[in-house]
């Protein structure tokens, strides 16, 4: 079952899962598409429950002028290859199946996205086709983030600038990945780096008494002050979810985006939301 | 109908771009010069605000640096938006301490000082004279300068007052430069001077403010992540203006 909607889908036992995705305010004014994009699915596997989320940010400049194809296929890539890891190792041993995600998720997604590139570009580019295939892949690029929720676990992929949080029910921020102290600016890790498996950065968190899972383009924390008013805003969610529901929050979100895009980072904001139940 | 729910709390900021004007005050610049120079960046401030309408997101920081015997602020060290910006006269004496200009300017530009999430800093260096500072003390400033992080992603542009070689060090000027492309503005006259100002402060303001470098460790985009075009014909082809510095 595919789910892409601006209604939260609710798994009996992994809660309920939203995502929204806004144009930037700044690409309002110069006519410019959102570039990102997001995929939600849920579903389940020898009678196991899983949902999986997935955010991409289109690099978005001239050098990458198909980005927002490029992010799009980011997230179709990553729930294909997550689908197909179900298939592949199952969810009856759910230690095999981490250890195959830790090992090969990488790999394969990278793998996958530039399958789904280059049959893209056969057909919007035909003739135009550049016989170097890494300049193809550059002008698709984007970032990635993705999640596979399980009814024990959390797995986390990230290659590229977004944020990854958890808020567990005590309010207690858990950023999944440090910021790279290489990267200062806009700079960022690309899906279409040439060695993008090695720069695709995965975790697994342990889902303890649940909360609040966030997947967000940098639209959104770039709206923000600094670090800590972004993780400000991230507890202040998870409580106006606990006070008035899922379901209502939802349907405010787009609204809110909008104005963070409109008086903070002039960008695209993606978030993608799972408000785990306690166990 | 239900009570709309409260946005979630936390500061909404937009993202900081710094300006650096490095300005020589020193006493060859008396006269026209500095009173071009004064005039010109007064003007060129309506203009960023005007090419920066667009990009609603960027919230410009300016600071001055001037230099003669010594460098010193002239705006700052604490910044100041655009709206707040103002732009006193500087009066002309001493000689060029461009070398100690650049070591302020580098003592701001460290990751602890400037925002990370912020755009490519800003930087325009006008002179008219040699460096009065030895040529290794002007290296190793340039050096310090580059070795930061936002030092090497800022946009350096320079605006040579004069003729190159008679009343400035092209060369010297030139190792300051980000954009070896475009290298350094020569503005022989008081027109070129207004034009080169404005020019310069616009295009690089635009351009840092579109700045996008993916990939990182330079694999996909080198080591310069702001495009900027080539100056406009119109003021390079300005070449025999009766009015020359």
């Amino acid at each position: 079952m595919e789910l892409q909607n601006e209604l939260p889908i609710y798994e009996a036992s992994l809660g309920h899962a939203f995502g929204c995705s806004v144009k930037g305010s700044s690409h309002e004014l110069n006519q410019l598409p959102c570039q990102d994009a997001y995929s939600i699915w849920t579903g389940a596997f020898s009678g196991k429950p899983y949902i999986i989320l997935a955010v991409a940010d289109g690099h978005g400049d001239k050098k990458h002028d198909l980005s927002q194809y490029g992010s799009f296929l980011a997230v179709k890539a990553a729930i294909d290859e997550m689908l197909s890891f179900c298939a592949t190792f199952g969810l009856d041993d759910p230690a095999v199946f981490k250890k195959a995600f830790k090992s090969d998720f990488p790999r394969r997604l990278c793998r996958k996205w530039r399958v789904l590139v280059k049959e893209d570009a056969s057909e919007r580019l035909k003739e135009e086709m550049d016989s170097d295939e890494q300049k193809i892949y550059s002008r698709y690029g984007t970032t990635l983030l993705v999640a596979f929720i399980m009814t024990d676990s959390i797995l986390i992929g990230q290659i590229g600038d977004g944020d990854i949080l958890f808020v567990r029910n005590d309010s207690r921020i858990e950023s999944v990945f440090d910021e790279d102290s290489g990267l200062i600016g806009s700079e960022t890790y690309s899906l279409s780096s040439p060695d993008a498996h090695k720069l695709l950065q995965t975790a697994i968190i342990d889902r303890g008494a649940g909360g609040l899972l966030i997947l967000a383009t940098d639209g959104l924390s770039n709206a923000f002050a600094d670090e800590n008013q972004f993780h400000v805003f991230s507890q202040s969610l998870l409580d106006r979810i606990k006070e008035y529901g899922m379901q209502a929050v939802s349907s405010s979100i787009p609204a809110w985006l909008n104005k963070y895009s409109h008086e903070g980072s002039g960008d695209d904001i993606t978030l993608a939301l799972n408000y785990i139940k306690q166990p | 109908m239900s009570e709309p729910i409260p946005v979630p709390e936390g500061e909404v900021a937009k993202r900081p771009l710094q300006f650096f004007w490095i300005t020589d005050y020193s006493g060859s610049m008396s006269g026209k010069r500095i009173a071009t120079l004064n005039q010109a960046i007064r003007e060129s401030i309506p203009a960023i605000r005007k090419a920066l309408a667009s990009h609603p997101e960027v919230e410009i920081k300016m600071r001055a640096i001037k230099f003669s015997d010594r460098a010193s602020w002239h705006v700052g060290p604490d910044s100041v938006s655009l709206d707040q910006f103002s732009w006193s006269e500087l009066d002309a004496n001493g000689v060029t301490a461009t070398a100690q200009a650049i070591n302020l300017l580098a003592s701001e530009l460290s990751i602890e000082k400037m925002p990370r999430k912020g755009y490519p800093p800003v930087c325009l260096l006008i002179s008219d004279g040699f460096c009065t500072d030895s040529e290794q003390e002007y290296d190793k400033s340039i050096q310090t300068l580059i070795n930061l992080p936002w030092g090497k992603k800022s946009v350096r542009l320079a605006i040579g007052i004069g003729k190159a070689g008679e009343d400035y060090d092209e060369e010297s000027l030139l190792k300051f430069v980000s954009h070896r492309e475009i290298g350094v503005l020569q503005a022989d006259t008081p027109e070129k001077l207004v034009q080169y100002i404005k020019w310069a402060s616009v295009t690089a303001s635009v351009g840092s403010s579109q700045s996008k470098s993916k990939g990182g460790q330079g694999i996909l985009d080198g080591d310069v992540n702001v495009n900027l075009p080539e100056p406009p014909a119109d003021v390079v082809n300005i070449s025999s203006s009766i009015d020359v510095f």
